[in-house]
């Protein structure tokens, strides 16, 4: 029984680690952890709700848009405002 | 003989929003910066770089620590991302060493004090940025503020922005390749670079003669000054109504969007509200004065 540790993964957005118990070629468990806490959700508290749209794209430099478009969906259900076509209330 | 450039990218508590702006450099392309030579004779030769480097694990932390120890003196070591510091810095580790996680800050101080010189990429690692927003969880600080509690004397060079446009970061590493580190002169008092930080938004904004003649939009898609929509162009440095963004097709006021002020050291907590008019205060060095009569 072997344990892999691979720390940090790379190509990834983010500060990732793998670590896998192999045996006999199978793995036979596996966690992952992230390395980072920055604490978004502490951070965006008392805040004017439309900047949630700027701050929560910095969570992921590479995917920005969707935590964008998350957080303007969810002030567009907050407010009451429905956008026809975008998505199904 | 080619000479060798090491260049470590050590990437903390950020987004990696700074290392796909970078990326996306249109001249030269990212390609040419790493396989070329960049200036006659010499070669940037990319240590370590999360995003981009094919080994993973021991072997990527391997070639970082080979680095800083085989080439001491000699790498430039970019840090982009801020530093969390609380809690004996336990929010942010890369990699390990002998089965124990190595915190950012570990790393940042190691690294740095055998460095060449020292780029703080991005506006967490040059002021904080986002991670350090109140109530700033984790502690977060920025790049310069870790040497100085470490007493680490490096050259360093802020390059902020939230990401940096691609040109801020390859036009510094090009001047240091090209003429030595930068000099006092060559940096404003926050270490940003002149040459791209020299002057306000406000005083490059094709819709500036609408600030003078105070025409000002009130809702988004009017003609007019954003000011009163949140613009933070008066306060914050740097030339993106010149350069652009996305190889020179637009940036954010051109598209109808009000400057948020990423570059400088109040982002985000006293640009924000980001959609909100700034304080009305004396601007200095705007220029042309607005006489502030408002048309309802």
């Amino acid at each position: 029984m072997g344990k892999i540790v691979i720390d940090p993964v790379t190509r990834i957005e983010g500060h990732l680690k793998v670590e896998a118990t192999v045996e006999n070629g199978v793995v036979k468990d596996a966690r992952t952890t992230g390395n980072l806490f920055r604490g978004f959700e502490i951070i965006l508290r008392g805040r004017d709700p439309r900047d949630a749209q700027i701050i929560t794209q910095r969570i992921c430099g590479v995917c920005p848009q969707s935590h964008g478009i998350a957080a303007t969906l969810n002030l567009d259900s907050a407010f009451g405002i429905s956008t026809p076509g975008l998505y199904a209330t | 003989m080619v000479k060798e450039l090491p260049v470590v990218y050590l990437q903390t508590a950020g987004c990696s929003g700074c290392a796909v702006s970078l990326l996306n450099s249109a001249s030269p392309t990212i390609k040419n910066m790493l396989i070329d030579q960049i200036a006659p004779g010499i070669h940037i030769n990319l240590r370590f770089h999360p995003v981009v480097m094919a080994a993973a694990g021991e072997l990527a932390v391997q070639a970082m620590e080979d680095t800083a120890r085989e080439k001491k003196g000699e790498y430039v070591l970019v840090v982009d991302g801020a530093v969390p510091t609380a809690t004996d810095a336990v929010y942010g580790a890369v990699g390990e060493r002998n089965g124990q996680p190595v915190t950012m800050q570990q790393r940042v101080t190691e690294l740095a004090q055998d460095a060449l010189a020292i780029i703080a990429l991005g506006t967490c690692a040059s002021f904080g940025g986002i991670p350090a927003a109140e109530p700033n969880p984790t502690s977060a600080r920025p790049v310069k503020q870790v040497l100085d509690d470490n007493g680490i004397q490096k050259p360093l060079v802020n390059i902020p922005g939230c990401p940096p446009h691609p040109d801020w970061f390859v036009g510094t590493v090009a001047g240091i390749i090209l003429s030595g580190l930068p000099t006092v002169d060559d940096l404003d008092d926050l270490l940003r670079p002149k040459a791209f930080y020299g002057k306000l938004i406000h005083e490059n904004c094709p819709r500036r003669a609408y600030f003078d003649e105070g025409k000002f939009a009130k809702k988004f898609g009017d003609e007019g000054c954003l000011y009163e929509l949140g613009c933070k162009g008066p306060i914050t440095y740097a030339d993106c109504p010149l350069r652009r963004w996305n190889s020179g097709t637009n940036w954010v006021i051109g598209a109808g969007a009000p400057c948020n002020g990423c570059t400088q050291p109040e982002f985000p907590d006293q640009t924000a509200p980001f959609y909100e008019k700034l304080i009305d205060v004396e601007i200095p060095t705007i220029g042309a004065c607005w006489t502030g009569k408002e048309e309802k």
